[in-house]
């Protein structure tokens, strides 16, 4: 297990905001309309779902890496050998490249749908990157400084939500659990797009300072976005009609529509921008935690390693056009990001406890 | 490294230049819309735009284009304006009673897919044609402004029950509602608020006058200022009500539905016209607006029955109230509702004087 040194290491809360950072990303402007239309209005509960399943994957993540005290690289090498476990941990790399993708390029459509239709994709996202490029340049401190304003500056946000409360019918919501649970649960499976990313924490766990400490403000981070998405979601499903909802990709930013501010005519414009803040840690973590996996199974220094991951990000993301194209990628990456939390990370803590239990008997 | 990367950032600034800009001077910003239904199904768009006059004061202007499409209309009023007309700030959009009654749906569409267009924009039909609003020049603040703040004041003060563009598509897509909007005539130079016009779907059917306004708004919303005037023995009094609440209470929702409704309100009387309002007359007052309100409020939810159409929301009570709620099967049995009404006033004041 390689040593950080100390000085490059970030303290055990900052746990928090490394977490819900990269959780709430693009997904809230608009994930309210999957989760209608497979659980109507109890979509909410479905939430309460995802988080409870969230908390069981990280505390299951920290079972797992807090065995080894080191990264998921050391983890996939102890378990499975050198080569198995490289091309393991290269699957989570790619996996974690094409989340920054999606982040990238859902964001620039939400730009040139609802505020610069004629903008260049790829200028966009060069321009972004190179603010990556800055950020992760700096090592996890600056990526987790970054986290830190991406999760207070567009706080603010949050008040917006009170104004589409007078448009609202909080009738919609009854009856409550008019839905199967199998229905809920579809709905939950919806939700994890949304919720990706915490995965990260499988990098950057040898970063923080008594790692084993940090697991509550961890939980607590996760907690925390649980209860913003429930805020969403029970708001929205009070103040659009069912198939009102299912129609609208970008469901908050529509509802950002209603407020009225003497001296801002239109706030959705205002959110788009500040939040920028917030998918900005999310590339940054995805992309800081891609590239020290790299370094780690590559033996080589992480700057080329960033680099070569920007330009693929930015490659990538030029050839997506339309609103299919990212649809899909939306689609994918929610689909690998599910089998990743709920099929892989059980699996990988099963598979490290026996190891360990087996180990442990015949050393003794 | 760190000055190639310097140089990088400072390129940055000279990405601001990229996009289209759009100066405040140099263009045409709508206020108001209105649309007409002109014969073989093609439609006239009418367009308004505040001018700023150099002394202060603001007078409109206003373009007309006629097209089949709602769409076409907006590239062919582009080709009469000097500056490009944006769209951003429309505050008003009104439907003549034609087209209104042939259906809106196109149009409300095009409101509703631009990100540019706010959800708090009023519409509103007219008593005859929009064009003949928005050709006149009302107000001081210029038509659009003035129509908006007309509409405004009535909803969030007096009885015209609250819509706009947000809500008129909630209850367009909800199955368990429909939609309504305000109605307007023009009157000499004035424009005035002569009811509510309601919607099967997107084609207006009906047309409440005001003083049907007040138990309508009662029905749905809490509100203040509603105003009432009624008789009671030979004189007449007006309540203004203070707070409002009703229940809603559905039976077998899905077979043969009963409804009862309790409107309960505490009034403020402002006007008698009688010598004394001594405690008796005052009570007799009261009886008298609970009986009108239950006859009224009885007689609109017949109304809308007949009509097979739902501004209030009665499915949207029936919907909380039942588990696994079928929107077709109410549909049908919809017809078949009765309605039950009660209501309880409490008259607390009778102004100034005794």
């Amino acid at each position: 297990m390689t040593r950080i040194p100390e000085r490059l290491k970030v303290s055990p809360f900052f746990a928090f905001y490394l977490v819900q950072a990269i959780q709430i990303g693009v997904g809230i402007l608009g994930f309210q309309r999957l989760l209608t239309k497979a659980a109507g209005n109890d979509a909410w509960i479905s939430i309460l779902f995802a988080g409870i399943g969230v908390h069981v994957i990280i505390w299951m993540t920290y079972k797992i890496l807090d065995k080894q005290e080191g990264d998921i690289t050391d983890v996939h090498k102890i378990l499975f050998g050198k080569w198995i476990g490289a091309a393991l941990s290269l699957l989570l790399i790619m996996y974690l490249s094409l989340l920054s993708i999606t982040i990238l390029r859902t964001y620039i459509e939400v730009v040139q749908v609802w505020i610069f239709p004629g903008i260049r994709i790829s200028l966009f996202s060069a321009s972004i990157l190179i603010i990556v490029f800055y950020v992760v340049n700096g090592g996890l401190r600056t990526v987790t400084g970054m986290a830190v304003l991406g999760v207070i500056l567009p706080a603010y946000l949050l008040f917006s939500l009170f104004y589409p409360l007078k448009y609202s019918f909080f009738e919609n919501l009854l009856p409550i659990f008019d839905h199967s649970i199998l229905e809920i649960l579809q709905s939950t499976k919806q939700v994890t797009l949304s919720i990706l990313g915490f995965e990260t924490l499988l990098f950057y766990y040898p970063f923080l300072k008594e790692a084993r400490k940090s697991q509550k403000w961890a939980h607590l981070g996760s907690a925390s976005t649980i209860f913003v998405y429930l805020a969403v979601m029970v708001v929205s499903t009070a103040y659009f009609s069912e198939e009102q909802l299912m129609r609208n990709i970008w469901a908050t930013l529509t509802m950002l529509k209603i407020v009225e501010l003497p001296f801002v005519e239109r706030v959705e414009y205002v959110a788009i921008s500040s939040w920028l803040f917030v998918i900005l840690p999310n590339i940054c973590l995805a992309i800081w935690a891609a590239s020290r996996g790299l370094k780690r199974i590559l033996n080589k220094k992480q700057r080329p390693m960033v680099v070569l991951l920007l330009i693929f990000v930015c490659v990538v993301s030029c050839t997506l056009r339309t609103r299919e194209q990212v649809d899909m990628l939306n689609n994918y990456t929610a689909q690998i990001g599910f089998f990743l939390i709920y099929g892989y990370i059980p699996f990988l803590f099963l598979f490290s406890t026996v190891y360990y239990r087996i180990k442990g008997r015949k050393s003794t | 490294m760190r000055k190639y990367l310097f140089i990088f950032l400072l390129l940055n600034f000279f990405l601001t230049g990229c996009v289209e800009q759009k100066i405040i001077d140099d263009i045409n910003i709508i206020s108001a819309v209105g649309y007409d239904a002109k014969e073989e199904g093609k439609v006239k768009g009418t367009v308004v735009i505040p001018v700023y006059k150099a002394d202060q004061s603001i007078s409109s202007e206003t373009f007309i284009a006629e097209a089949k499409v709602s769409k076409e209309i907006n590239r062919q009023i582009q080709m009469k304006s000097a500056d490009p007309l944006e769209n951003g700030a429309i505050e008003v959009v009104l439907f003549g009673q034609d087209l209104a009654e042939k259906g809106v749906y196109e149009i409300t569409d095009t409101f509703e897919r631009d990100a540019r267009i706010g959800a708090r924009l009023f519409l509103a039909v007219v008593d005859g044609t929009a064009d003949e609003i928005l050709k006149k020049n009302i107000g001081n603040l210029g038509t659009g402004t003035h129509l908006n703040t007309l509409i405004e004041h009535n909803m969030r003060h007096r009885e015209l029950p609250r819509s706009n563009l947000h809500l008129f598509m909630y209850s367009y897509y909800s199955r368990v509602r429909d939609p309504f909007l305000p109605y307007l005539k023009l009157e000499g130079n004035k424009v005035k608020v002569e009811g509510v016009a309601l919607f099967d779907k997107d084609k207006a059917i009906d047309y409440l006058n005001d003083k049907d306004m007040f138990f309508f708004k009662a029905l749905m919303e809490n509100f203040r200022n509603g105003a009432y005037t009624y008789n009671v023995g030979d004189h007449l009094v007006t309540t203004y009500n203070i707070t409002m609440k009703r229940q809603f209470d559905v039976n077998k929702a899905m077979t043969q539905p009963k409804v009862n409704v309790l409107i309960q309100l505490e009034a403020h009387i402002r006007e008698y016209t009688g010598k004394k309002l001594d405690p008796k007359i005052i009570d007799k007052a009261r009886v008298a607006f609970e009986q009108d309100i239950n006859k009224k409020t009885k007689e609109l939810l017949e109304r809308f029955r007949d009509q097979h159409i739902d501004p209030v929301g009665v499915g949207m009570h029936a919907r909380t109230q039942t588990r696994n709620f079928d929107e077709e099967k109410w549909n049908e049995v919809y017809q078949n509702a009765t309605f039950h009404v009660s209501s309880k006033v409490l008259i607390t004041e009778t102004g100034v004087i005794e």
